[in-house]
C-alpha cells in the first residue's frame, strides 16, 4: 500500500526474525505487523516484555533491518538519514555521552542537524528550561546525573530538531510522579502543536492518560488496535455523575431507578488518582 | 589501450583491487551518502572522538613519555657529539611514533564496539548522520588526537634537541680550543659542528654511480673485479618476448625453441700477490681453472636463473681469454623469467657475474655481450654500461682494505653535480660508511683522491678516520669539484672491509645547503601522523565487524603482516627457493617425487607469504627517523610521497569497506 501524506508511520507485513550464527531462526520478534499511525495523533504501543515493542521502534529507526516487509515514515523508507531529520527519539534509557555536560550534549546533537550556532544558542537553553534542568545541572557531566535528570536531558535531545514525529520508548521510566506528570503534559502539548507521538510503554495508566489510539502486541503479533476510549468503554454499564448531590437526592434517584427496573444501581463518590493527590500535595507545599 | 588493460591488472592487482573497492563502494553503494556528506556533521562526530580521548586524560601520557625520553637519553652512551644528537632524535621520534600508534590502535579499535555495546550509537544513528559520516568523523577525530599528541611531542623534541645542541656546541668549542686535544683528521668535522651546530637538514649532492675495482682503472676498458666472489659485474638487457618463438610443449626436450643463448665475453688474468703475502711458489700450470657463476633475474628479482639450473652448481669454466662463453638458457628456465602473456611488453632482465678464484682478476667486454635467439639469430644487446660492484654486506658494497688488497678501490662518479658556489676555498663533503674490522681495537682510515675530470687536476690525497654510521666532514679544494664532473677514489689502508652505499643513502655526498631543522622535524612528524592515520583506519575497519579485543589484534596483525612475511621469506629472492632447498638441504639420493613435493610445498608457502605481503601495507615506507637523525633534509618525493601512497592506497579502500560494513550492520545488539 502506498503511504499517504496523512500517515506518519506505516508498516506492511513488518517481520523481524533474529537468527543465530549459522543463520537458523532463533526468535521471531515481530510477525507481520501492519500498522498505520496518522499525523498529529498520540499512539501507544503496548505489550509485555518481549512482545516486540522495542523491535518495532528499532526497525522504524533503522537500527536493525526487517527480515520481511517494510516500514515507511512520512512517506520515506524508515531509517534513511533524510527521514531522521524529522524524527526525535528518546530511547528507553538515556544512551548519551557521559563525559559531556547537559549543554554540550544538546549542542552536539544540534550540530548533527546542522542547526546554525545562533539558533543553537537560542534553542538549547529553552529546551533545558522545558525539561526542567536548572543552570547548575546544565554544567554537570551526564555521568553525575540522576536517572530522572538523564531522562530529561534525553528528552531534550529528542526535541532538539523540533521534530514532526517523536518516538518515546518508556518515557516515564525513572521519573518521579511530578516528572511523570510533566512528561505527560509535554506529550499533550506536543500533540497540541500538531506533532505525532509514538509512545511505547508498559505503564498502562500513562498510556491511557495521553494516547488517542493504542495497539497491544503479544509474542510479536498485533492483538488489538483502536481508540483508547473505544477499547476501554464498558458498554453495558452507565455512569452518572452529579456534583453536590444531597442524601435526599440520592434516595429519590434510587427510588426512580427501582421504578424503571434498574435494581442493581450502585452509588459512590469518585476517587482521585494517587498521582493527582501526590502532585497536588507537592505543588501546594512548593508554593507555600 | 584495451590490449594493455589485462596486463595492467595483472601487473598491479593491489592497485586494481583498491580502485575497484573505492569506486564500487563510494559511487555504487554510497553515492547518496557521499552527496549528503556534511562537513558540519563530520566535524561534530570527530570532535566527540577528540573530546572523549582528552577527557579520558590521554594527554597525560605525554609528560610521562617526556620523562622517560629524558631518562633514556641521559643514560645513553654516545661516542661523540653527533651521536648524542642522533640518538636523542631517534629516541624522541621513535617514542612519539610508538605512543601515537599504540594510542590510536586502542582508542580507534575500542570506540565503535563500545558505542554499540553501551548503545550510545542509538542516539547517533537515529539522527540524520550517514554511516559514511560516522566512519569518516571517527577517523578525523582520532587523527586530531594524534595531531595534538605529536604537536606536544614535536615541541618537546625541538626544545630538547636545541638544548642538547647548545651544550654540545660549547663542549666542541672547548675541545677545539684546547691545544692537542683534537686529532687533525677529525678537526674539519668538529669545526663544522662549532660553526653550524649539530642540528642539520642538509640537502646533499649525490654521486651518479659507484664502482668497485680490483685496481684503479687506467682506461675505460681497463676495469677488473677480484675473485672469491668479492666483486660482481652487472648489466641490464631489455627483452621483447615477441621476438622469441614460443616453445612447443610436445617438442624434443633438447630443443632450443623458446630458449636463448647467453654470450659472455669474459676476460681474466692472473694477479701478482703483494710482497707481504706471497702465494706459495708454484708453477703456472698449478693455477686453478677460472670459473664464473652467473644469475639472470627479472626486475623485481621474483625469478632467478643461475648456473645451478644449467647443471653447473660449481660454476662454469671460462674458455681461453678472448673467447666468448656461450650458454643456452633452456625454454623452461626462460619461461620463469619472462611474463607468460604472449602479448606482454618488453621486460628488463639483469645479468650478474661473479668469479671464484682470487688467483685472477676478471672483466667483461661489452663487445660480444648479448642474448641471442637460436632460431632467428636476433641479438638483444645490453642497454646499460657494465657496473662493477662489490659483494653486498651489512653496510653496502664491501671494499676490502689492508695489505692483502692494497689496490682495491671504490670510485664514486659525480656528473653535473655542482656544489653551491661560495667564496670559501673549500667545499664540504660528508662521508658516512660502515666498517667491518678484521682487528679489534684498531682505528680505520680511508684515503680519498678527488679528480676533476674536466681539468684532469688531482687534489692532494685526504686521509680521515672513519667509524660505522658516523658522519665525517671533509674540506675539499673547490677547484677539484666546482666543475661538477669529478671522480672520488676511495681506498683503505686499514685491515678492514668498508661498506659503501650508492643511491640516496650514498656513503659520499657533498653538502649543497642546510635547510631548516624545524621544517625537517615537521616533515618527520607528518610522516608519523600519516602512519597513525593509517592505523586509525585499520582499527576502525576492524572494529566495524569485530569485538574490540579482536579488532586490536587484527590491527596489529595487518600492520605487521607485510614485515613478518618478509622476515620469513625474502620477497626479492624467493622464486626457485623450493628447488634450492631440495638441492641444498635434501639428501642427494632423494626420489624425484619427494623432491617435487618438497619443492612445490615450499614454493606454495613462499607464494602465499608473498601474496600476503603484497596486499598488506608496507609500514617500512613510513621512514620518519632515518633522514632526520642523519641530519639530511627529508625529500618529499623520496620519503613523504611513498608514505602518502601507502596511507591512501591502503587506507582509502579500507575506509570504504568500513563504511560498507557499518552501513549494513545492525547497530542495535
Amino acid at each position: 500500500m502506498m503511504p499517504s501524506d496523512s500517515q506518519a508511520i506505516q508498516t506492511d507485513n513488518l517481520t523481524k526474525v533474529y537468527r543465530d550464527f549459522w543463520g537458523r531462526d532463533k526468535v521471531r520478534a515481530l510477525d507481520d505487523l501492519n500498522l498505520t499511525i496518522h499525523r498529529g495523533e498520540v499512539f501507544g504501543l503496548l505489550g509485555p516484555n518481549g512482545s516486540g515493542k522495542s523491535t518495532t521502534i528499532k526497525l522504524l529507526l533503522g537500527l536493525i533491518f526487517p527480515t520481511r516487509g517494510r516500514a515507511s515514515i512520512m512517506g520515506h523508507p524508515a531509517g534513511s538519514p533524510a527521514v531522521n531529520e524529522r524524527i526525535g527519539f528518546l530511547p528507553e534509557e538515556s544512551y548519551l555521552y557521559r563525559f559531556l555536560n547537559g549543554e554540550e550534549t544538546l549542542h552536539f546533537y544540534a550540530r548533527l542537524f546542522r542547526i546554525p550556532r545562533k539558533e543553537r544558542n537560542r534553542r538549547v537553553p529553552k529546551l533545558l528550561d522545558i525539561v526542567g534542568l536548572d543552570a547548575k545541572a546544565r554544567k554537570r557531566k551526564l555521568r553525575e546525573y540522576s536517572k530522572g535528570m538523564a531522562r530529561r536531558i534525553g528528552l531534550a535531545q529528542a526535541l532538539i530538531n523540533n521534530p514532526d514525529l517523536i518516538l518515546l520508548d518508556e518515557p516515564t521510566t525513572g521519573l518521579d510522579p511530578i516528572g511523570t506528570r510533566e512528561m505527560k503534559d509535554l506529550i499533550l502539548s506536543l500533540k497540541a502543536q500538531g506533532k505525532t507521538v509514538l509512545l511505547c510503554s508498559h505503564l498502562l495508566a500513562d498510556v491511557q492518560d495521553v494516547c488517542d489510539r493504542i495497539t497491544i502486541l503479544y509474542r510479536g503479533k498485533m492483538q488489538t488496535l483502536g481508540l483508547v476510549k473505544d477499547l476501554l468503554q464498558v458498554r453495558d454499564i452507565t455512569d452518572i455523575q452529579m456534583k453536590g448531590a444531597s442524601d435526599q437526592h440520592i434516595a429519590q434517584l434510587k427510588d426512580f431507578l427501582q421504578s424503571i427496573g434498574a435494581p442493581n444501581a450502585t452509588f459512590s463518590h469518585p476517587t482521585t488518582t494517587l498521582e493527582d493527590l501526590f502532585v497536588r500535595i507537592v505543588r501546594e507545599n512548593k508554593d507555600a | 589501450m584495451f590490449a594493455y588493460f589485462p596486463d595492467f591488472i595483472a601487473n598491479n592487482p593491489g592497485l586494481f583491487l583498491a580502485a575497484a573497492i573505492v569506486l564500487i563502494g563510494l559511487f555504487g553503494l554510497g553515492l547518496k551518502d557521499l552527496l549528503r556528506l556534511s562537513p558540519t556533521r563530520l566535524w561534530a562526530v570527530s570532535t566527540i572522538a577528540l573530546q572523549q580521548s582528552f577527557r579520558r586524560r590521554v594527554l597525560w601520557i605525554t609528560p610521562l613519555l617526556i620523562l622517560g625520553i629524558v631518562t633514556v637519553c641521559q643514560l645513553q652512551k654516545s661516542f661523540d657529539a653527533q651521536d648524542v644528537i642522533r640518538q636523542t632524535t631517534m629516541v624522541c621520534l621513535f617514542a612519539s611514533g610508538l605512543l601515537v600508534t599504540l594510542l590510536t590502535i586502542i582508542l580507534a579499535a575500542t570506540n565503535l564496539p563500545r558505542e554499540i555495546e553501551n548503545r550510545v550509537i542509538y542516539t547517533i544513528a537515529t539522527k540524520p548522520v550517514t554511516r559514511l559520516e560516522i566512519v569518516l568523523g571517527k577517523i578525523v577525530g582520532f587523527a586530531r588526537v594524534s595531531f595534538w599528541i605529536l604537536f606536544i611531542m614535536g615541541l618537546f623534541t625541538y626544545g630538547y634537541l636545541h638544548l642538547r645542541n647548545y651544550t654540545l656546541r660549547n663542549y666542541v668549542s672547548a675541545q677545539l680550543a684546547a691545544p692537542g686535544a683534537v686529532d687533525d683528521s677529525i678537526r674539519p668535522t668538529l669545526e663544522y659542528y662549532r660553526e653550524h651546530g649539530l642540528l642539520h637538514a642538509r640537502d646533499l649532492g649525490l654521486p651518479d654511480s659507484l664502482n668497485l675495482y680490483s685496481h684503479l682503472p687506467t682506461s675505460p676498458t681497463d676495469r677488473w673485479i677480484p675473485g672469491l666472489l668479492e666483486g660482481e659485474m652487472l648489466v641490464r638487457f631489455t627483452i621483447d618476448p615477441l621476438r622469441i618463438p614460443r616453445a612447443d610443449p610436445a617438442a624434443d626436450p633438447a630443443s632450443t625453441r623458446g630458449g636463448v643463448f647467453l654470450h659472455l665475453p669474459i676476460l681474466y688474468r692472473s694477479v701478482s700477490r703483494p710482497p707481504s703475502n706471497p702465494r706459495p711458489a708454484t708453477s703456472p700450470t698449478t693455477l686453478p681453472v677460472p670459473r664464473i657463476s652467473f644469475g639472470l633475474f627479472n626486475a623485481n628479482k621474483t625469478a632467478v636463473i643461475t648456473n645451478r639450473e644449467l647443471g653447473a652448481p660449481q660454476g662454469i669454466e671460462i674458455p681461453n681469454a678472448g673467447d666468448i662463453l656461450t650458454l643456452l638458457i633452456p625454454p623452461k628456465a626462460l619461461a620463469q623469467l619472462l611474463p607468460p602473456n604472449p602479448n606482454a611488453s618488453p621486460a628488463d632482465l639483469f645479468l650478474q657475474i661473479t668469479c671464484d678464484s682470487d688467483a685472477y682478476e676478471y672483466s667483461m667486454s661489452r663487445d660480444g655481450l648479448a642474448i641471442s635467439v637460436p632460431e632467428t639469430r636476433h641479438r638483444f644487446l645490453p642497454v646499460t654500461d657494465i657496473a662493477f660492484a662489490g659483494r653486498d654486506g651489512a653496510y653496502g658494497q664491501q671494499l676490502r682494505g689492508g695489505s692483502d688488497a692494497p689496490n682495491r678501490v671504490a670510485l664514486y662518479r659525480f656528473t653535473n653535480q655542482k656544489p653551491h658556489p661560495t667564496q670559501a676555498p673549500f667545499r664540504l663533503f660528508e662521508v658516512r660508511l660502515g666498517v667491518e674490522r678484521l682487528e679489534e681495537d684498531a682505528s680505520s682510515y680511508i684515503t680519498l683522491d678527488f679528480l676533476n675530470r674536466d681539468t684532469g687536476q688531482l687534489a692532494p690525497t685526504i686521509q680521515t678516520s672513519v667509524e660505522t654510521n658516523r658522519s665525517v666532514y671533509l674540506n675539499v679544494p673547490a677547484s677539484a669539484v666546482d666543475s661538477g664532473n669529478f671522480d672520488v677514489i676511495i681506498k683503505t689502508p686499514s685491515n678492514a672491509w668498508l661498506g659503501l652505499r650508492d643511491g640516496p643513502l650514498a656513503s659520499l655526498k657533498f653538502v649543497k645547503h642546510d635547510q631548516s631543522f624545524a621544517l625537517n622535524l615537521v616533515k618527520s612528524l607528518f610522516i608519523i601522523w600519516l602512519m597513525s592515520l593509517l592505523v586509525t583506519i585499520i582499527a576502525i575497519f576492524a572494529s566495524t565487524f569485530l569485538s574490540w579485543p579482536i579488532a586490536v589484534v587484527l590491527t596489529v596483525v595487518v600492520l605487521s603482516g607485510h614485515w613478518a612475511a618478509q622476515q620469513v621469506v625474502d620477497v626479492q629472492s624467493s622464486t626457485g627457493i623450493g628447488r634450492q632447498i631440495v638441492n641444498d638441504l635434501m639428501p642427494r639420493d632423494i626420489d624425484p617425487a619427494s623432491a617435487r613435493a618438497v619443492s612445490s610445498s615450499v614454493d606454495a608457502l613462499v607464494y602465499t607469504l608473498n601474496s600476503v605481503a603484497a596486499i598488506l601495507p608496507d609500514i617500512s615506507q613510513f621512514s620518519a627517523i632515518q633522514e632526520i637523525q642523519q641530519g639530511i633534509a627529508i625529500s618529499p618525493a623520496v620519503v613523504i610521497f611513498p608514505a602518502l601512497q601507502v596511507t591512501f592506497g591502503f587506507g582509502l579502500p579500507l575506509l570504504v569497506l568500513a563504511y560498507a560494513f557499518l552501513k549494513y550492520k545492525e547497530v542495535a545488539p
